[in-house]
């Protein structure tokens, strides 16, 4: 019994009594690194406003000259990151990492309210708080602002009144790379993008420990993105080899190719 | 099969209770939060960076920096480099000194830190070790690669992979507080410390480079925690007029008294 006294007197001084530990630690950890899957993208199309469905195509030239000038894209385009998100999670802030050209966007879990609208400038990540409700992590998203990637998917752009909400949660076996990827291993998948009409799937994850993407855009597009491609920042070392620019030339007329190699699994 | 005292469950249980308390150490010295350094008050940022302790550079550091104060007295004072897809991004020294506060995540294997100028600097604390900087796979930026580890209430962090040139012709090289060096043969140790009452984080650095330094440069930062306060963004558009009118005026200096 003596042993057992000793123990938990040393479990005590140990701990320093804090065996009722942080909150933060019974909440799922969201950390990691997160890859689109290649079949997020098909989104329900919203109702929109007459108003807005007739500028749609201006919303597009406006986002197409964002992206010509390296802007902030901002939220929601940040999250559709073609590369993979760097998620990480403290108890009282959540950061997210885009390689886009974006601020790092900031959910703040301490409990604090939005701020007032005269005492932060609208961004284009606008201003999140989060709160977990069971599993789930709820975000509260409102003070964008108007520049940046505008566009919403599906249809419909951010604007200085929107109001988003989103919920992180994490799936079952988010260890398997068909799922959603996460993690520290390597693994590849094959998709071809275009980047005149946007990404579209032509493959699947072959296995999780190698990956590689093919970027692939048409030649005329070559001059226009060699002037760009500072804009393209690389967000993690890891991910080092998306930054192999400028393009070689592919084996395939009229296209320039560019490797990426990203990770994801467990 | 041995049998199982009581001495021996509990000998278990204590070093399980010590790999407990290790793992949580991290957990306890939660920097995540915004940082706004503290400038005793140089007047300008120029004299802000170089208020630190003197480093012990190399003559021809020494030499080198004489030729880019000229130009710069010389009126080159706008970076007229060629901006690349090649340019390295970020600058560690540059960014840990600025104004805008830092903005730090502290995850379970990685520690995230963003300033107001949309840059993400990443500290590994998972274990692993740095990549080899002089492979053709590793690509320069100038965050470099930083690894860290805590021992006791101190977040060690350990930087290498610094580029050789940035794309600046003012300086076509990162410089470091003082007038140093950062590029590929550097190595910087920074020491982060939370104040007993959590409001204040001491960041000590200390550049190590022998083609640059004839010893090692240290010195400390102090930083104020901004509870509840929200970051700004830079985003500056090239096309926006209203940015390039900053611009020019960025370069006309202001009336003198």
């Amino acid at each position: 019994m003596q042993f057992v006294a000793a123990f938990m007197a040393l479990s005590v001084a140990l701990t320093g009594g804090q065996t009722g530990a942080p909150t933060a630690s019974v909440h799922p950890d969201v950390s990691g690194y997160w890859e689109l899957r290649y079949d997020s993208l098909s989104v329900p199309a919203p109702s929109l406003t007459a108003k807005a469905a007739a500028d749609q195509p201006n919303q597009r030239r406006g986002d197409i000259q964002a992206v010509r000038s390296c802007i902030n894209v901002g939220v929601p385009a940040l999250m559709e990151d073609r590369a993979a998100l760097d998620i990480r999670q403290s108890p009282t802030v959540i950061g997210i990492v885009a390689k886009s050209p974006s601020s790092v966007r900031y959910i703040y879990t301490d409990g604090r309210m939005h701020p007032e609208k005269d005492e932060a400038d609208p961004t284009t990540n606008g201003h999140s708080i989060g709160h977990w409700e069971g599993d789930t992590l709820v975000v509260d998203t409102v003070g964008f602002n108007d520049r940046g990637v505008r566009s919403i998917p599906g249809g419909g752009v951010r604007t200085s009144n929107s109001h988003l909400t989103e919920r992180y949660r994490l799936l079952d076996g988010v260890n398997d790379c068909r799922s959603l990827s996460r993690g520290t291993t390597r693994s590849f998948f094959k998709n071809r993008i275009h980047m005149s009409s946007g990404i579209t799937k032509s493959g699947r994850l072959a296995n999780p420990v190698s990956t590689t993407a093919i970027l692939m855009m048409r030649s005329e597009q070559k001059s226009y993105w060699k002037g760009r491609t500072t804009c393209i920042r690389d967000v993690n070392s890891e991910k080092k080899r998306s930054l192999r620019w400028p393009f070689q030339q592919s084996q395939q007329p009229g296209y320039w190719v560019q490797q990426l190699i990203l990770r994801c699994g467990a | 099969m041995p049998s199982l005292s009581i001495e021996r469950i509990v000998a278990t249980a204590v070093i399980i209770l010590f790999g407990c308390v290790l793992t949580a150490r991290s957990a306890e010295h939660d920097i995540s939060g915004m940082w706004l350094v503290q400038d005793p008050g140089s007047g300008n940022f120029t004299d802000w960076y170089n208020n630190v302790p003197k480093p012990a550079l190399r003559p021809e550091i020494v030499k080198d920096n004489e030729a880019l104060a000229a130009r710069e007295d010389a009126g080159g004072v706008i970076n007229r480099a060629e901006r690349l897809a090649s340019c390295p991004f970020g600058n560690l020294p540059m960014m840990m000194a600025s104004s805008p506060p830092l903005n730090i995540v502290q995850s379970r294997d990685e520690v995230l830190i963003g300033a107001e100028a949309n840059r993400g600097l990443f500290i590994y604390t998972d274990g692993r070790s740095h990549p080899d900087i002089r492979s053709a796979d590793y690509v320069a930026t100038g965050f470099g690669h930083s690894i860290g580890r805590w021992e006791g209430d101190t977040l060690v962090v350990d930087t290498i992979g610094f580029p050789a040139r940035v794309c600046d012709s003012r300086r076509p090289v990162m410089v470091t507080p003082g007038g140093g060096r950062a590029k590929e043969t550097t190595h910087l140790i920074e020491r982060f410390r939370l104040s007993d009452d959590g409001e204040m984080l001491s960041i000590t650095f200390t550049w190590e480079d022998p083609t640059v330094l004839l010893a090692p440069h240290t010195y400390s930062y102090k930083y104020k925690r901004l509870a509840g306060a929200t970051p700004i963004e830079n985003n500056d558009d090239p096309s926006d007029p209203a940015y390039q009118q900053r611009l020019l005026q960025s370069v006309i200096p202001p009336p003198q008294k």
